[in-house]
């Protein structure tokens, strides 16, 4: 690594570093003691930014999350004993003791790499409803169509995810529509000049269809479809 | 005996004392599920207002900040209050988390944008209590100690998500500058804001 390796703790510590250089650096973290010194305070600095971005979170996230906590097992805590005969092994007490402390450093300032993949069970609503038991997942035509909906019909919930529609100007709006029995309903119109984006939606009812259409910037003025449907889910 | 009480003017009756994050944390290491809604009611504030600012969109915030704490609750046996406070852990996670997503997001459906179509789900700014308003004016008197390029950096990074690469192009600036300019704004904050080693 180049001499100047030190000074990508700063960028470290503000998670800018690709995922390439992270891994360096973290190995460089394990010989560096005074990189390791200045990360924990300036992880405690930049926590100090976090916190003055505070913002009341939605109401319904407490219940969310206390009620996964007390479905969800924990960690056991991590035990730094190393068998005597595997320190016989090593051949001298130096070589496991500085395992030991490696081992140590490394599950503290590893701890957010350590749990990423055994954390994907810990779910937000949209994840939640896309890997649902009972999700089906419905495309407005086959290979990579624009329009997907994952519907879960136990949660009577779906994500509607668009991708890549055909360009439109700052005039125009995508618009989505769930369509039952009774005629189109709104599912709400994107942003003008925009052809992506992901939608929970929670009241999808008795919808056979879920349709896309053009309408004026911001969505139609008359609360129904102005034009025919450029992309279309069944749902049945 | 009806004598009225002699109230002597002062500090009322000592409040109980706030138990510090870090006792709570270890109590919640211990499966105390008590404690972690404590902690989740002296946290989530500053875990979601950090996920929303990086990621913007307000339910993806949710879906970071639902992780993050499940993930606090999983792994509060592996905080070691020696390398930092239990404020500066979750944080920590939850950035790291916060930047994952917007980075995994981009990568995965390259113009996919993430947004709430009707607007409806935003939540208003409520931060009323003192301490988070002191905490405001502190952290924006210290960044104005830093220069441009120092803060522009910073930001960057931290709030936008950025990787140093990308903020160096962002500022048309060397890239090695960049990673130095993060790194010596990092240590102006670090003193401005009394952070102890
Ligand atoms: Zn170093």
């Amino acid at each position: 690594m180049s001499p100047d390796v030190h000074t990508l703790v700063g960028a470290y510590a503000l998670d800018a570093l690709d995922e390439r250089e992270q891994a360096d650096f973290e190995q460089h973290l394990q010989s560096c003691t005074t990189c390791s010194a200045e990360l924990v305070e300036f992880q405690a600095t930049a926590a100090r930014l976090g916190e003055a971005a505070s913002m009341a979170p939605p109401a319904g996230l407490r219940e969310s999350v206390l009620a996964a906590a007390s479905r969800t097992p924990q960690q056991r805590p991590v035990v730094t004993v190393v068998p005597i005969s595997r320190w016989r092994r090593y051949g001298t007490t130096l070589v496991a003791a500085a395992a030991v402390i490696a081992a140590v450093s490394l599950g503290v300032l590893y701890v957010g790499e350590q749990n990423r993949n055994d954390e994907l069970q810990t779910q937000g609503p949209v994840s939640r409803v896309k890997n649902a038991p009972d999700v089906e997942v419905l495309a407005s035509g086959p290979g990579k169509a624009p329009v997907r909906v994952y519907y879960s019909r136990s949660l009577d919930q779906a994500v509607v995810m668009v991708d890549d529609l055909p360009t439109i100007d700052k005039k125009h709006s995508y618009e989505m529509w769930a369509i039952d029995a009774e005629g189109p309903k709104s599912l709400g119109a994107m942003p003008e000049a925009t052809e992506s984006g992901t939608k929970l939606v929670s009241d999808l009812g008795q919808a056979t269809q879920v349709a896309v259409t053009m309408e004026p910037a911001g969505g139609s003025p008359t609360g129904k479809p102005t034009g025919p449907p450029v992309e279309a889910v069944d749902l049945t | 005996m009806n004598a009225k009480t002699l109230q002597f003017p002062g500090p009322g009756p000592a409040e109980e004392p706030e138990e510090s994050l870090d006792e709570l944390l270890s109590q919640v290491a211990r499966g105390d599920e008590e404690a972690f809604a404590q902690l989740y009611d002296r946290t989530s504030s500053a875990v979601y207002g950090l996920a929303r600012r990086v990621v913007r969109d307000p339910a993806r915030a949710e879906e970071v900040s639902q992780e993050v704490l499940l993930q606090v609750w999983r792994t509060a046996s592996r905080f070691d209050r020696s390398r930092g406070s239990a404020k500066s852990w979750i944080l920590t996670l939850t950035h790291r988390r916060a930047v994952d997503a917007v980075r995994h997001d981009q990568a995965s459906t390259d113009r996919e944008r993430r947004y709430d179509w009707t607007g409806g789900r935003d939540v208003d700014v409520v931060d009323d209590e003192v301490t988070l308003r002191m905490e405001h004016q502190q952290v924006r008197r210290c960044m104005g100690t830093l220069t441009t390029l120092q803060r522009e950096a910073v930001g960057l990074a931290y709030y936008g998500g950025h990787t140093y690469a990308e903020t160096a192009t962002l500022l048309d600036a060397n890239p090695a500058t960049i990673k130095t300019r993060m790194r010596d704004g990092l240590i102006r904050l670090r003193d401005c804001l009394g952070v102890a080693s």
